[in-house]
């Protein structure tokens, strides 16, 4: 008896095993996928997968890889109704089997993102495979352009816009999802774009992306670019500014840069007649990089004069933003998600209907309080 | 302890050796008649035939076991030439003639055979009716030697050798106490292997003792050729793959072992002794711990902790990765392994398994074969299984790294034994991850565990102190405490004088 059912259990082990078993060679890792809007109801999904062969791993045939010859990774397109309706007619041009968990960036193309693109981030959720993490794009042009750019520091493009992602602003579909999700508060996302190289030959110039601005949405809308100031609000409103550096002016062809150490952003909420007022307490720590006027900032006047002229700067970039996109009724820093958060009775009662209208009037103060700590070198002190 | 397993009832007695209940005859010649019928083409055995003042004698011995100068100058030289005429008696002969540390007499044919077979001599005197049994032992024995499979830096060079009495008196030399004691016995009908149990008697639990001494009294077989054949008729779980009685070759071990508490059972033509009872991370500790500074020792306890996990689980991790969970691979990862996977035409599971029992057939070959040759084959063998086999295109080179780090890791083991467990208990898990996945290696590992976990070794729970857990043991299982800090001894094997050291041994300033 006991022989029997031991014999039965390993059979129940070794029979129904492996019904779900797929080798690592009939697999097609998509790293990167691009949504662009084709027609009314038709979406183009194209799909970004590297070629294992073609990466010159040990013992792989062909070897190569980056430089010269083929590319390590092709690219491919289909249409559908939806995203998996072009997935499944992509699939059937693929001898293996379109796997999505190693999807880096999903970048979605700009006309699409300019009609909403909520129904395309459903498959990301609904789909067990894709990660929550993985990065999310709007591309100024088509989506498939951004894909089919060549980088040339990493292998696979898809790579290369991921780490770029990761030195600006990483925001993950995640992220994007939850801000669409959350009342009073609406989603940044950066922009990727492919420009040239400049290497100063003009025949030899190369596809290359690039990431310099946000795409500041409404839900999952897509309103307008940030210009370069803007773009540095934004990280100083996200809290990313920890290792970036700012350049301002300090007089008459003279700059100073400086490199952010610490920053923290802290909000304060008032009351004023009923109507909430919000005021931004900003702290950044910095350090002096480049003193082009050879500033002595160990003098306390020179010192509070550059200080000033750096708050100024911080709070110039931050308000600009704020007020472009409260003009346009997007809450970007998510003053309503705080008050939907701290108030709640007050936030349903109130201000959640008519929240885009009391944007455009909202009582917003930035103060910065910015500090040099040190500077990298003091530079040459020419004696006058 | 009620925890013991009872030792099954014998239906039949093994009786192979011949017994005779003759005493010794009165004439010289029928003995000689006797012995020579019993001795009957054993060219070995010498009788020596002389007369002692007319007095027919015999002198009966196994060539190569005795020292044959010391029989002529301090046996036969006196009873030739020294002795006098006046008496001539066993009583006589014991004490004032035969010059040797031990000797006695008996009129039982029986115990003289035996005597003999040990390597002692013996003196039959026609008339007397009794022999006179002296011990000349001596013939080739191997010198004591570094023992060859557990090495060390620093520690003793001293190894046990297949000298039973040599061997104790390696122990005798390290614990000079009374309190150690050494109790013998002989097993095997036909070989009669001498046995010697080795306990503290103030240390030591009587009923451990007993047990042991109960167990192998239990042992009724033709032959004992190694401790080997001790360790499989005494342990708890004969079915269980693994080893439940630790076995050394160093003296310095088994003493260490003594003053736990444990019992040590050294046996005639071996070099390993057996220890009992033994946990689990017994075997990943090595003498060397002891000795080396305690830093060492406890990152070396931790490299073998998670060395073991590699030995037992890494194959299994990477087929049950590759084949079923692709996404838990880092993506880069992932690439460099499927570009080198590309042109592989096996599953992950075969090209793990061919691997894996091409490198075992290779430990193997390199084991048995003769050193020199041995050698060019594993040589030759790396050379085509690590670089041949990736640039053919058979199997892929992640495989091969894993392959060899899993070899490397099952070294790691210091104990031969538990490695041999790990090895083999490495193929099911494949086999499982290959099946299922990761639920197969949760599933293999956790029936493994709850196997250790079941287990005991003479009473004393096998995965103990970690389960059942007990904090205070642990000062001697993951880390090794300072020795000024490790005061007592473990409470699993000892259970009277806990206390091996004075409290506040550390050294420090003088306290004014």
């Amino acid at each position: 008896m006991v022989r029997k059912s031991f014999v039965l259990m390993i059979c129940l082990i070794f029979l129904s095993g492996c019904w779900d078993r797929v080798e690592i060679n009939d697999l097609a890792f998509v790293t990167a996928s691009g949504v662009d809007k084709e027609d009314e109801n038709k979406f183009r999904v194209s799909c970004q997968i590297p070629l294992p062969g073609a990466m010159g791993g040990a013992g792989s045939s062909g070897g190569g890889g980056g430089t010269g010859g083929d590319k390590p990774y092709y690219i491919d397109s289909a249409v559908g109704r939806n995203i998996r309706e072009a997935n499944d007619s992509l699939q059937q041009r693929m001898s293996r089997r379109l796997y999505f968990a190693h999807r880096r960036v999903i970048v979605i193309g700009e006309d699409l993102a300019k009609t909403g693109f909520h129904k395309s981030l459903d498959v990301i959720l609904v789909q067990p495979q894709s990660r929550l993490s993985t990065f999310m794009l709007i591309s100024s042009g088509k989506a498939i352009d951004v894909l089919n750019s060549s980088p040339h520091l990493e292998q696979l493009p898809a790579e290369a816009i991921r780490e770029m992602t990761k030195n600006s602003l990483d925001i993950t579909v995640k992220e994007v999802i939850q801000d669409i999700d959350r009342p009073g508060k609406d989603p940044v996302v950066p922009i990727v774009d492919v420009v040239k190289t400049q290497n100063g030959k003009k025949e030899e110039q190369k596809d290359e992306v690039e990431l310099k601005s946000f795409a500041i949405l409404k839900n999952d809308q897509y309103k307008f670019e940030t210009n370069p100031e803007e773009t540095l609000g934004v990280i100083w409103l996200k809290e990313k500014m920890a290792g970036k550096s700012i350049t301002f002016t300090v007089s008459d062809k003279d700059e100073v840069n400086v490199e952010v150490a610490r920053e923290s952003l802290n909000v304060v909420h008032e009351m004023k007649n009923g109507v909430p007022t919000f005021t931004l307490y900003l702290k950044a720590a910095t350090i002096l990089n480049q003193n082009e006027k050879n500033l002595r900032v160990e003098k306390p006047e020179v010192y509070n004069d550059l200080k000033r002229k750096l708050d100024k700067t911080i709070e110039n970039q931050v308000t600009a933003v704020l007020e472009k996109s409260m003009a346009e009724g997007i809450d970007l820093y998510g003053f309503g998600w705080f008050l939907f958060r701290t108030q709640n009775k007050l936030w349903m009662k109130q201000w959640e209907d008519s929240w885009d209208e009391i944007l455009k009037d909202l009582e917003v103060t930035v103060k910065v309080d910015s500090d040099i700590r040190r500077m990298s070198n003091t530079g040459i002190q020419a004696e006058e | 302890m009620k925890t013991f397993i009872k030792p099954k009832k014998l239906i039949k007695k093994v009786e192979l050796q011949e017994k005779t209940e003759v005493e010794v005859y009165e004439h010289l010649k029928d003995n000689i008649t006797f012995l020579k019928e019993l001795f009957t083409d054993c060219s070995d055995v010498v009788f020596r035939e002389f007369n002692i003042n007319n007095k027919k004698a015999c002198l009966l011995f196994i060539d190569g076991l005795v020292d044959t100068k010391s029989i002529e100058f301090n046996a036969l030289y006196q009873l030739l030439e020294e002795i006098d005429e006046k008496q001539l008696s066993t009583d006589v002969l014991e004490k004032d003639v035969m010059s040797f540390s031990q000797v006695s007499d008996s009129d039982q044919i029986d115990t003289v055979v035996k005597k003999v077979l040990d390597g002692s001599t013996v003196l039959i005197v026609d008339s007397f009716e009794k022999a006179i049994i002296f011990d000349a032992k001596g013939g080739m024995r191997r010198a004591v030697a570094e023992p060859e499979t557990e090495t060390s830096i620093r520690g003793p060079r001293e190894g046990f050798i297949e000298s039973l009495r040599v061997n104790t008196s390696l122990v005798r030399r390290k614990i000079r106490s009374t309190t150690l004691k050494i109790i013998s016995r002989e097993v095997g009908t036909e070989t009669r292997t001498g046995l010697a149990i080795l306990y503290m008697e103030n240390l030591a639990s009587p009923e451990l003792v007993n047990e042991v001494i109960k167990r192998i009294d239990r042992i009724e077989i033709d032959s004992i050729l190694e401790s080997g054949y001790i360790e499989e008729l005494i342990e708890d779980s004969p079915w269980s793959m693994f080893p439940q009685i630790q076995n050394t070759e160093r003296p310095d071990s088994a003493a260490a072992n003594l003053l736990e508490g444990r019992v040590v059972i050294i046996i005639d033509g071996t070099p390993f002794a057996l220890i009992a009872p033994a946990t689990f991370w017994q075997f990943l500790q090595a003498s060397e711990d002891y000795y080396h500074r305690y830093h060492i020792s406890i990152f070396l306890r931790w490299l073998r902790i998670i060395f073991i996990f590699i030995a037992l689980e890494l194959p299994a991790f990477y087929v049950a990765i590759t084949t079923y969970h692709q996404e838990m691979i880092p993506t880069t990862l992932l690439y460099s392994i499927a570009s080198s996977r590309e042109a592989i035409p096996f599953p992950a599971f075969v090209e793990a398994m061919i691997m894996e029992i091409a490198f075992e057939a290779l430990r193997e070959a390199g084991i048995r074969l003769p050193k020199l040759v041995g050698q060019a084959v594993s040589i030759l063998g790396a050379l085509v299984i690590g670089q041949a086999a990736v640039e053919a295109g058979i199997v892929s080179a992640p495989m091969v790294i894993v392959v060899s780090l899993t070899g490397i890791a099952s070294f790691t083991v210091p104990r031969f034994n538990m490695a041999i467990s790990i090895r083999l208990l490495r193929f099911p898990l494949m086999m499982l991850a290959g099946a299922l996945g990761l639920y197969g290696i949760v599933l293999g590992s956790l029936i493994i565990l709850t196997h250790l976990c079941h287990l005991r070794s003479f009473g004393v729970p096998y995965f103990s102190p970690l389960g059942p857990l007990s904090f205070a043991e642990f000062k001697d299982v993951f880390i090794r405490t300072p020795w000024w800090s490790m005061d007592h001894r473990p409470k699993n094997f000892v259970k009277n004088n806990i206390r091996r050291e004075s409290p506040n041994l550390k050294p420090s300033p003088e306290q004014k």
